[in-house]
């Protein structure tokens, strides 16, 4: 089914260089989809060929008008007595918030600068052989960062601007209320009451849906005598063209207050099914449904169906950092939670990543390139050139282990501090040389000597590559982190790795993947069919995609170790891949400097990235909250849509050199550079309540 | 089981409604129905017995069994479909849009009836259904929709819209 990239041309295809690409176009010709018939969907003609059979079911049973003792009629009379006040005087609606997202961006400049960081020793790796041109100059600082924007959207009035402390209600609430001296809205309420009246004394009558609906059809226009809205030009509320819905109306005195008339976990579970912007308007139809809109049980509903990750694949794909939905006992999420206020933390945050108002925390430590990253809740784990682990603490920021060899300690470090971005709020000094530093650093009975090029963990195990060709599997379990074995066979470095309930997969500069058995660490199978480094690997169920620098992203079954399909990049080398956790997409980035989308059934390429500056290192693919991240050798990580692939944030030169790597969860990226440094971009610091969002 | 019961004449169960009135159905229709379907587990037997649902009338009841005869292929509710459900967008099928074009006292006692009788997918449409005629909707177009009497002072109201501004559809 793929179409295998012809042997000769490939061999003739420079890696990484942008080498004219001459007969490369009618070669990928893109494949049209084809809409299938099998596309076209059937149910209404199910529920045709069902109708009949009903009719004559219903034609079995006795007709019986049924009469009085009717429990509706309880429910009507306490409706009379629920006090009648009347103020629909329509205000103009509250003001938008300014349209942040797109003042933010206008303020995003990027960067001019034009010298072209290289250093290709350092990035072992990837080597661009294209930008081996310029010499090693690691150090240079770039004059662009005083091009950075300014921070006239600080944390503070960010902060303030998005959690406004709600003024108090006023002190005459419970007060009686006001009838209206208007006469055509006194008269609303007059019909509404008299026609409760007439329901009473019409209750012996069988009230057959059809004939109400008949005398509806017949007498149409009769509910909106006496109606007010109408007549509100001020507000603009268009009363007479809003919906189809309108035709579906019912005459007054068959109207009913749901709130009033059903129970009140009924209630709630209709307003579960609403939208949080809907639900929270209807707070403001009576104080019956204040109550109710406002209860916990409907904005649960509301908040989980906005914000829960679904789960697509078997295992579950590693999470990054947290779900930010709140505190669970295993899959059940603990009662008493604030889901209101949950919900309204998230927009606040979403707010912020469309703004592009993120702070920066800076963890220094590392004394070399911070090549890989993962972090869960409570930790970030980082692999460094300098051939050190470190482990973080994502709370207070502090490094919590440094694990490396015994001639691997770090010194104090006498250089001047690097540059930070003015948005900073944290960059603690690294402790390294100081008798705490000391305390931090273990040499376990194996490790890595040579750098740490990747790594991944969940919560048993972790799993480091690295230039010394080998992984070393840890147990984590615990406090310390206990090497339990190496994984030795490849013939270079060890590039990327992923893992899931069953396996461990590796691959490899010398072209090849590894699949290795978890539990044991014994090899299970090689797959072959890369011809040039494997940068990247992951892994959903029984499917696996892989990145390499030979311009191909590849789909693998894992059970049966074939390749079965062939994603190519536009012309150089691929260095990253993300595979999305329902397994329909692969997004590949690399040395061409964007980032592709396919279409893992068709392979086709479904759309392509804006321009990076430099070579796409990295990329994360957040699905659930719709971003990509992507950073890159430009010094940039950038935000996309994940579904139209637009980009909406750049964040450049935050750090002083390349960026190795990105991830990202609900309210930030952490990301690692070539300057030794992690970054992390917290969209959540300072918002009021953001600790409702995280879980234990 | 499945092979004999399509092949045989389905078995048939009596129910009385609140209004006494009883109505002859299909065994498994009727067991769409959580509440009647352990009900006959419970009782045994042939079922001869008339099977009384005392919060439900006959016009309400049969609007239920409606239900219940097209939808009785689907299968059977899972206890613990909370995250299913809540998955789900409002988006209802067709047969079930048109079933629930009724006035409102009849769709609430529907949302009753489901609830009581335990058929949990016929709540769900009927919340659906409901939440459907709440959507899009302003508060005063809700307030005429459902005619309900509004006891906020307008600055209250005024006071409510605020606090919740930050929702607002951007």
């Amino acid at each position: 089914m793929p179409t295998p990239r012809s042997k000769s041309f490939l061999s003739h295809r420079p890696k990484t260089s942008s080498a004219v690409n001459d007969g490369l176009a009618p070669h990928r010709a893109v494949p049209v989809l084809k809409k299938t018939a099998s596309q076209t969907f059937s149910a209404y003609t199910d529920a045709k060929d069902v109708g009949p059979q009903l009719e004559r079911v219903s034609e079995d049973r006795t007709l019986v008008d049924f009469d009085s003792a009717h429990p509706t009629v309880l429910s009507s009379v306490k409706q009379m007595y629920h006090r009648l006040s009347s103020s629909s005087k329509k205000r103009p609606p509250p003001p938008e918030l300014g349209d942040l997202a797109g003042s933010a961006m206008s303020k995003v400049r990027r960067s001019s600068h034009d010298s072209e960081m290289v250093d290709a020793s350092v990035g072992c790796c990837l080597m661009p052989q294209s930008q081996t041109q310029s010499g090693s100059r690691l150090t240079r600082r770039f004059g662009s960062m005083r091009n950075r924007r300014q921070a006239t959207s600080g944390p503070a009035g960010e902060a303030a601007r998005y959690n406004p402390e709600p003024p108090p209600m006023p002190t005459n609430y419970a007060g009686p209320p006001v009838i209206p001296t208007d006469s055509s809205r006194g008269s609303a309420a007059r019909a509404a009451a008299a026609a409760q009246n007439e329901r009473l004394s019409l209750t012996k009558q069988a009230r057959r849906d059809a004939e109400v609906t008949a005398k509806f059809l017949s007498d149409g226009d009769m509910y909106t005598a006496g109606d007010d809205v109408t007549r509100d030009n001020e507000s603009g509320v268009g009363m007479t063209c809003s919906s189809p819905i309108e035709g579906r109306e019912y005459p007054i005195e068959t109207r009913h207050d749901p709130i009033q008339y059903l129970p009140a976990e009924l209630s709630t579970m209709i307003l579960s099914n609403l939208t949080a912007a809907t639900l929270a308007q209807t707070e403001v139809l009576s104080k019956a449904w204040r109550a109710a809109a406002s209860s916990s049980y409907a904005w649960r509903a509301v908040f989980l169906r906005r914000f829960e990750p679904e789960n697509h694949v078997s295992p579950t794909p590693i999470m990054m950092g947290g779900a930010g939905v709140g505190k669970k006992n295993g899959s059940r999420f603990d009662p008493g939670q604030k889901w209101k206020r949950m919900y309204q933390v998230r927009c606040t945050l979403e707010r912020r990543w469309a703004a592009g108002t993120p702070n920066a925390i800076y963890l220094n430590g590392h004394t070399d390139s911070v090549y890989c990253c993962q972090f869960d809740e409570h930790k970030i784990i980082t692999g460094s050139r300098d051939r050190t682990i470190r482990v973080w603490n994502l709370k207070t920021f502090e490094c919590l282990k440094v694990i490396g060899g015994p001639a691997n300690r770090p010194f104090a470090s006498d250089s001047a501090p690097l540059d930070i971005h003015e948005n900073t709020v944290l960059n603690p000094r690294s402790v390294n040389g100081t008798p705490a530093g000391q305390k931090l650093y273990s040499v376990p009975t194996d490790y890595h000597e040579a750098s740490i090029l990747c790594l991944q963990f969940d919560s048993k195990i972790m799993v480091t590559g690295s230039s010394d060709h080998t992984c070393i599997v840890w147990d984590i379990s615990g406090d310390d982190y206990i090497p339990k074995y190496r994984l030795r066979r490849h013939t270079a470095g060890v590039l990327d790795v992923c893992l899931d309930d069953k396996y461990i997969i590796s691959c490899s500069k010398d072209a090849t993947i590894n699949v290795w058995d978890r539990q044991t660490g014994g090899h299970v199978k090689e797959l072959t069919g890369h011809q040039g480094p494997v940068n990247a690997v992951q892994l959903r169920g029984n499917l696996l995609v892989s990145a390499s620098g030979d311009g191909i992203a590849k789909l693998w079954n894992l059970d049966s170790g074939t390749c079965i399909k062939d994603f190519k990049s536009q012309d150089r080398g691929l260095a990253a891949v993300e595979f999305s956790d329902d397994a329909k997409y692969v997004l590949a980035g690399g040395n061409d400097h964007v980032v592709y989308k396919f279409d893992t059934t068709t392979g086709q390429l479904l759309h392509t990235s804006s321009r990076h500056g430099g070579l796409v290192r990295s990329l994360f693919l957040d699905a659930h909250n719709n971003r990509v991240i992507s950073g890159s050798y430009d010094q940039s990580i950038r935000i996309s849509h994940y579904d139209s692939g637009e980009t909406f944030g750049i964040y450049k030169d935050w750090t002083t050199s390349w960026i190795l790597s990105a991830k990202s969860d609900y309210r930030r990226v952490v990301a690692t550079s070539q300057d030794g440094r992690v970054v992390i971009l917290d969209f959540g610091w300072g918002v009021h309540d953001v600790h409702l969002l995280e879980g234990r | 089981m499945a092979a004999t019961t399509s092949i045989e004449t389905p078995q048939k169960i009596l129910l009385t409604t609140s209004d006494n009135v009883e109505l002859k159905v299909d065994r498994d229709v009727a067991e769409r129905s959580i509440l009647i379907k352990n009900l006959l587990e419970d009782l045994g037997g042939e079922g001869t017995e008339a099977i009384p649902i005392p919060n439900v009338n006959e016009a309400v009841m049969k609007k239920v069994l409606e239900w219940c005869e097209q939808h009785r292929k689907d299968a059977p509710a899972t206890q613990d479909d909370d995250s299913d459900s809540r998955k789900k967008s409002t988006d209802i099928d067709e047969w079930d849009q048109k079933f629930m074009q009724v006035d409102q006292e009849m769709l609430f006692e529907i949302i009753l009836a489901a609830n009581y009788l335990d058929i949990k997918a016929l709540l769900d449409v009927g919340c659906k259904t409901v939440a459907n005629m709440i959507k899009g909707k302003s508060p005063d177009e809700i307030r005429k929709t459902f005619n309900i009497q509004n006891d906020f002072t307008p600055e209250e109201e005024d006071q409510i819209r605020r606090e919740n501004e930050w929702a607002e559809d951007r």
